[in-house]
C-alpha cells in the first residue's frame, strides 16, 4: 500500500491545495458516491417492509427497521445450501488450484529445464483456443463427474493467466538461491516448499485471493454441470431467489408452500452473499496490491 | 543421423537431470491434457453429427453440414457483428476509464481520502455479476435510485433497462462501475514504478502538473497499457457473457445477443444440438485467435514488446 | 397413434378421470385464467363475466387506469404480466398455434407464428404496452412477480396466470386475504380469455412431465408388476394414494367419509425431490391429473372447486375443433435436424417485437422474414413426408 502512496516529489515541494485538486477531488468523490449509494440503497431495502418499499424505492435508510426479510431468507434454506456448496468449492478447490498452479509454475520457471518453452506454448495455446462448454460438458458426462462437486472443482483446476503471473514471479527470483540449495543436496520439492514458497508469500497470497474469489463467484460451471438441488452454488441460489422469484413446485399443487420473495428479501439475499467478501476485503486489499506490483505486469 | 541421435541423447540426459521438474509439472500437464486439450479435440464435433450413444469419438462425420445450418440463421451472423461492435466499443469507451481514474487518483493530494476512495472503487470487482446485476436492476429501474434523483432534479425518468439504444452504453458503464477501480490499481502500480527523478527534473524545468502527467506519467505506464490492450483485444469474442446474461431481459434480447448468448440460447434454451453449438463455438475461437495474433503483431510493429515475446 | 408406433406403447396423456370434463379422447383444457379485481370492475361499471375477449380485457384495464378505483396513483398496474404469460394472454388466447406448426384447412403445413391471428394478438399486445396498461418495466419481471403484484401487493387490476384448482386457495386466501385483508370472494373474478373470434384457443395438453420407458428386454414379472402399479394408480384409491400418501398415516376418512389430511406439509413437502416420498408425483402420479383430485379435496373451499369446474367446462364448450384441436400425432412425433433448429424462445422473441418500438406489423414481418430461411426447409419436409 505504501508504495502506491508515494506522491510525486514535487507535491512535497509545493504542498498548497490548488483549484485542480478540488476539481479532482469532486470528480473522484462523485464516482465513489456512485458506488456507495447503490449499496446503501440495497441495505436500506433489505431492512424495509414491502409497503415502505412500494411507497418509495429511493431510500438510503429504512423508514422502519424490520428483520422479517432476513428471517424469511434463513427459513427458505436455499442460501444455506448455497453456502455449504460454495464452502466446499473453496476448501477443496482452492488448495487443488494452488497445488496445480504453483508446482507447474515453479517447474516451468527453471531456466535449464529442457521442455520449458514447449510447455509454455502448450499453456498459451489453451488461452487463445478452447473447446468451449459443450465438449467440456460431454467430457464431464463421460467421466461421470456431472452432478458432483468435482466437475466444478476440476473443470476450473488451473487458470492459465494466474499460472503465467506466478511463473513470471518465480523467474524474477535470483537463481543463485536455488543453485546453492541444489548444491546442498536439496531436491526440487524441498526447494519449492522450503525456499521458494516462503519468499513468494505476496504472490501466493494474491493468487490465493484470486482463486478464492473465483470459486466464491462460481456459477456458470455450477449451473451447467450440477443439476441437483442439494448442490446448488451460492451464486445460483442467489440467482434463483433474485431472478426467478420462487421455484414453483411443478408436480403437485396441493403441496405448494413456497415462500414468495419480496424485494426486501431479494436485496437481503444479495447482502448475505456479499457479506463475507465485504468483511474480508479490507484486510486483503494490501496483499493483492503488493502482488500486482510484484508479479502481474512485466513493465 | 549420428548427430541428431547425439542430440536426442543429450536431450534425454538433460531431461533425466530435471526429472523432478518433470514430475512437478506432471499434475498440471495432465490437467491441461484432460480438461483443455480433450475438449479442444471435442471441437471436431463441429464436423460430426453428435449421437449420445456413440460419444464424441465415434459419432459420424458430416463434413460442413453443420455450417450449412449455421449460416442459414441470420441471427448467427448478426450476433458476430454485434459481438464485434459491442466489444470494440469497449476498447473505445471502457478501456480508457481506468487509466483516467489512475491518473486522477495519482494527482489527488488529499491523502486522507486517497486510500478510502481506492478501497471503495476496487470493491465491486469482487462481486459476481449476479449480485451486481440485481443491484443495477434495482438502482436503474423506473422508480429506482437514479430515476428518483433525476425526477427530484426535475427531469423525465429514463428507461435504462428496457431500451435497446441504452443497453450497450449501460454495459460499458456497469462494467466500469464494477471493475474500473480494479484495473485502476494495476495502472497505479505501474505509476508507482516510475522513476521519481523524472518528476524532479520536470519540477526544475517548471512543468505544470498537466504537462508532467502527459509527458512523464502517461509514457511511464505505456507498457502496461499495451499489455492490457492486447488482452482486451484478445477478449473481444469471449468477453461479457456473464454481464450480458445477467443484465439483459426480453426487451433488450435482440441487442444483447452477442455470440456467447447465441451459443447459450441454441444450446440450453431450445432443443440442444451439440454439434451445431460446437460448430458455432469453433467459429468463435478461430476469429478470436486471429484477432489476438493481429493485436500482438500490431503492437510489436508499433515498437512495443508483444504479450508473448 | 397406433398406426405410427405399431401398437399402443405409451400413454402420454394424464387425464381428468372422476370429474370428467369432456370425453376421454377430447383435448384437455388448460388451467391458465384471468384473475381480475371484481370490486374495481364494479366501481368502473364493467360487466362481470366468466369469459372475456382480449380486447375486453384491454378495455377493462383502460377504464381502471382512467378512474383508478383503488387510489393507487402511479403504482397502479392495469395488467400485471411478465413476458411469458403476456404472450400467452395476448397472442396465445388469439392464435392457437402461435408457437409451432400446424396443418391448415387446405391440408398443407404452416408456421403458426406467421398467421394473421398471431399478428392480431401481437397488435393487442403492443397496444397494451404502448398505452401503459402493462408495468412499464414488465420485461424485468420474473415468473411469479406478476401474480404477486395482483394477489399480494394489490396494485394490479388483472393478471393472466396459472390457476389450477389446487392453487386457487393460495391465491384467494393465503395471498389475497392474508395480505390485503379483503374478502377474496367479493374482490376477485376468475375468467377465461377468448380470442377475438369469440372462441377459446388452446392446443391439447400433452401434459406429461415424465415418461416411463420400458426396456424391450424387461422380465415378464416386472412388467406385469409395473402394469399393476399403473392400473392401481388409475383407480380412485390409487389416485388418492398418489395425491395424499398412505391411508391412516398421511390421511384418513372422517366419520362422514370425507378425506382428512394428517400430514403437515409445512415442514417437508409430501412428494418431489425433497419430499417424504421422492417418487411421488413423477413416477406414480402421471396417470390421473392431480387437478382431478383437487376438485374433491375437502381442504379447498367449495366455491373455488365449483368455479374451477365451471371454467374448465366452459372452455370445452366455447371452442371449435380448429381453435381447440386434438393432437396431430404425426406432427408431434416428427423429428429432423432442420426441425430441431426451429424451436425458438417465442416468449422472448415476441415480447421483443413489441418492446422494440416502431410499427408492430413491420417488426413482425421483418422477424418472419429473418426466420424463414430456417422455417421453410421444415415446412418442405413436413409437407413432403406427412402428406
Amino acid at each position: 500500500m505504501k508504495s502506491l502512496q508515494v506522491t510525486p516529489k514535487k507535491a512535497r515541494l509545493r504542498n498548497r491545495i490548488e483549484l485542480l485538486d478540488i476539481i479532482i477531488f469532486i470528480i473522484l468523490l462523485a464516482i465513489t458516491l456512485a458506488i456507495i449509494l447503490p449499496f446503501l440503497n440495497v441495505i436500506a431495502i433489505s431492512f424495509s417492509t414491502q409497503k415502505d418499499f412500494m411507497d418509495s424505492r429511493f431510500m438510503l435508510v429504512p423508514k422502519k427497521v424490520t428483520f422479517a426479510n432476513y428471517k424469511a431468507i434463513l427459513q427458505d434454506g436455499r442460501l444455506w445450501v448455497g453456502y455449504r456448496t460454495t464452502l466446499i468449492f473453496l476448501l477443496i478447490g482452492v488448495p487443488i488450484n494452488l497445488f496445480l498452479t504453483t508446482s507447474m509454475a515453479y517447474g516451468l520457471s527453471q531456466p535449464g529445464f529442457p521442455l520449458r518453452k514447449f510447455f509454455v506454448y502448450f499453456i498459451i495455446f489453451t488461452m487463445m483456443f478452447n473447446g468451449g462448454i459443450i465438449p467440456l460438458y460431454l467430457l464431464m458426462k463421460q467421466i461421470n463427474l456431472i452432478n458432483t462437486i468435482w466437475s466444478v472443482i476440476l473443470g476450473a483446476g488451473i487458470n492459465s493467466f494466474y499460472l503465467i503471473i506466478m511463473r513470471n514471479y518465480f523467474m524474477s527470483l535470483p537463481s543463485s538461491l536455488m543453485e546453492s540449495a541444489r548444491l546442498d543436496g536439496a531436491n526440487e520439492w524441498q526447494i519449492l516448499f522450503r525456499i521458494i514458497i516462503p519468499i513468494s508469500m505476496p504472490i501466493i497470497a494474491t493468487i490465493t485471493l484470486f482463486y478464492s474469489v473465483d470459486r466464491w463467484n462460481e456459477w456458470y460451471f455450477a449451473m451447467i454441470f450440477i443439476r441437483k438441488n442439494e448442490l446448488v452454488s451460492l451464486q445460483l441460489a442467489l440467482r434463483s431467489i433474485v431472478m426467478e422469484g420462487q421455484a414453483s413446485q411443478h408436480f403437485n399443487y396441493t403441496d405448494v408452500n413456497a415462500i414468495e420473495f419480496s424485494d426486501g428479501m431479494k436485496m437481503g439475499a444479495v447482502l448475505c452473499t456479499m457479506l463475507p467478501i465485504m468483511c474480508v476485503f479490507p484486510f486483503l486489499q494490501k496483499h493483492f496490491v503488493k502482488g500486482i506490483l510484484l508479479g502481474a505486469i512485466k513493465a | 543421423m549420428a548427430r541428431s541421435l547425439e542430440r536426442i541423447k543429450i536431450f534425454f540426459k538433460d531431461l533425466w537431470k530435471w526429472r523432478s521438474n518433470c514430475i512437478m509439472i506432471l499434475p498440471g500437464v495432465i490437467w491441461y491434457i484432460v480438461f483443455a486439450y480433450i475438449p479442444i479435440y471435442g471441437l471436431t464435433l463441429a464436423f460430426k453429427s453428435y449421437r449420445a450413444n456413440l460419444g464424441i469419438f465415434r459419432s459420424p462425420w458430416v463434413g460442413l453440414e453443420n455450417y450449412v445450418y449455421v449460416f442459414r440463421d441470420p441471427a448467427f451472423l448478426e450476433s458476430i457483428w454485434r459481438t464485434l461492435f459491442i466489444n470494440f466499443g469497449r476498447i473505445l469507451f471502457q478501456f480508457p476509464y481506468p487509466i483516467i481514474l489512475a491518473l486522477l487518483l495519482n494527482e489527488l493530494r488529499i491523502n486522507r481520502f486517497k486510500k478510502a476512495i481506492q478501497t471503495v472503487l476496487t470493491f465491486p470487482h469482487f462481486l459476481s455479476w449476479v449480485i451486481v446485476a440485481s443491484i443495477m436492476i434495482n438502482v436503474l429501474g423506473s422508480r429506482g435510485l437514479v430515476n428518483s434523483i433525476i425526477k427530484i432534479l426535475g427531469g423525465e425518468s429514463i428507461n435504462f433497462l428496457g431500451s435497446e439504444k441504452l443497453f450497450v452504453p449501460l454495459l460499458y458503464i456497469t462494467e466500469n462501475w464494477k471493475s474500473g477501480g480494479w484495473t485502476m490499481i494495476i495502472y497505479l502500480a505501474a505509476i508507482a514504478g516510475i522513476d521519481t527523478e523524472q518528476y524532479e527534473s520536470a519540477e526544475i524545468d517548471g512543468a505544470t502538473r498537466l504537462q508532467t502527467m502527459w509527458h512523464i506519467t502517461l509514457p511511464g505506464i505505456k507498457n502496461t497499457i499495451v499489455v492490457l490492450f492486447i488482452l482486451a483485444v484478445g477478449n473481444i469474442m469471449v468477453q461479457g457473457f456473464d454481464q450480458v446474461f445477467n443484465l439483459s431481459n426480453p426487451a433488450t434480447a435482440r441487442v444483447a445477443e452477442i455470440l456467447d448468448m447465441y451459443i447459450y440460447r441454441i444450446t440450453f434454451k431450445t432443443a440442444a444440438d451439440f454439434s451445431f453449438s460446437t460448430a458455432v463455438s469453433l467459429f468463435r475461437s478461430v476469429i478470436n485467435f486471429i484477432l489476438l495474433l493481429s493485436a500482438d503483431r500490431i503492437t510489436k510493429w508499433l515498437g512495443s514488446e508483444g504479450l508473448f515475446s | 397413434m397406433e398406426k405410427r408406433f405399431d401398437g399402443t406403447y405409451f400413454l402420454p396423456r394424464a387425464r381428468f378421470y372422476k370429474n370428467l370434463i369432456n370425453d376421454p379422447d377430447e383435448p384437455v383444457p388448460n388451467h391458465f385464467s384471468l384473475y381480475m379485481r371484481k370490486d374495481w370492475a364494479e366501481a368502473v361499471d364493467f360487466p362481470i363475466k366468466s369469459t372475456y375477449k382480449i380486447s375486453e380485457v384491454i378495455e377493462f384495464a383502460k377504464k381502471v387506469k382512467e378512474s383508478d378505483p383503488g387510489n393507487l396513483g402511479d403504482k397502479l398496474i392495469p395488467i400485471a404480466q411478465a413476458p411469458s404469460n403476456a404472450v400467452r394472454l395476448f397472442v396465445g388466447s388469439n392464435s392457437t398455434y402461435y408457437n409451432g406448426f400446424y396443418k391448415d384447412e387446405d391440408g398443407t403445413y404452416k408456421w403458426g407464428a406467421a398467421s394473421e391471428e398471431t399478428l392480431e394478438g401481437l397488435k393487442m399486445y403492443a397496444e397494451a404496452y404502448q398505452s401503459g396498461l402493462l408495468d412499464p418495466e414488465f420485461y424485468t419481471l420474473q415468473q411469479n412477480d406478476d401474480t404477486r403484484q395482483f394477489d399480494t401487493q394489490g396494485i394490479a387490476a388483472c393478471n393472466f396466470g396459472e390457476a389450477p384448482t389446487a392453487a386457487l386457495p393460495r391465491v384467494f386466501e393465503t395471498n389475497f386475504q392474508g395480505n390485503l385483508g379483503l374478502d377474496p370472494y367479493e374482490s376477485i373474478n376468475v375468467a377465461t380469455v377468448l380470442g377475438e373470434d369469440g372462441y377459446y384457443h388452446q392446443q391439447d395438453l400433452i401434459n406429461y412431465w415424465g415418461t416411463i420407458i420400458f426396456s424391450p428386454n424387461i422380465e415378464e414379472e416386472k412388467f406385469e408388476r409395473w402394469m399393476d402399479v399403473l392400473e392401481f394408480n388409475a383407480s380412485e384409491d390409487g389416485s388418492i394414494f398418489a395425491s395424499l400418501g398412505l391411508k391412516d398415516v398421511d390421511w384418513k376418512y372422517d366419520s362422514e367419509g370425507n378425506i382428512v389430511s394428517l400430514y403437515d406439509n409445512s415442514q417437508q413437502p409430501l412428494g418431489g425431490p425433497d419430499g417424504k416420498y421422492p417418487s411421488m408425483g413423477y413416477t406414480l402420479g402421471v396417470i390421473i391429473l392431480h387437478d382431478d383430485f383437487a376438485f374433491d379435496n375437502p381442504n379447498n373451499d367449495q366455491r373455488l372447486r365449483d368455479l374451477s369446474r365451471q371454467l374448465y367446462t366452459e372452455r370445452c364448450q366455447i371452442c371449435t375443433p380448429e381453435t381447440f384441436p386434438k393432437v396431430d400425432w404425426d406432427l408431434f412425433c416428427f423429428d429432423s435436424p432442420n426441425m430441431r433448429k426451429v424451436q425458438f424462445d417465442y416468449d422472448t422473441e415476441l415480447t421483443n417485437l413489441v418492446t422494440m418500438g416502431g410499427d408492430i406489423e413491420q417488426n413482425w414481418r421483418d422477424w418472419i422474414e429473418s426466420k424463414m430461411p430456417m422455417i421453410q426447409p421444415v415446412l418442405d419436409e413436413l409437407n413432403a413426408n406427412l402428406n
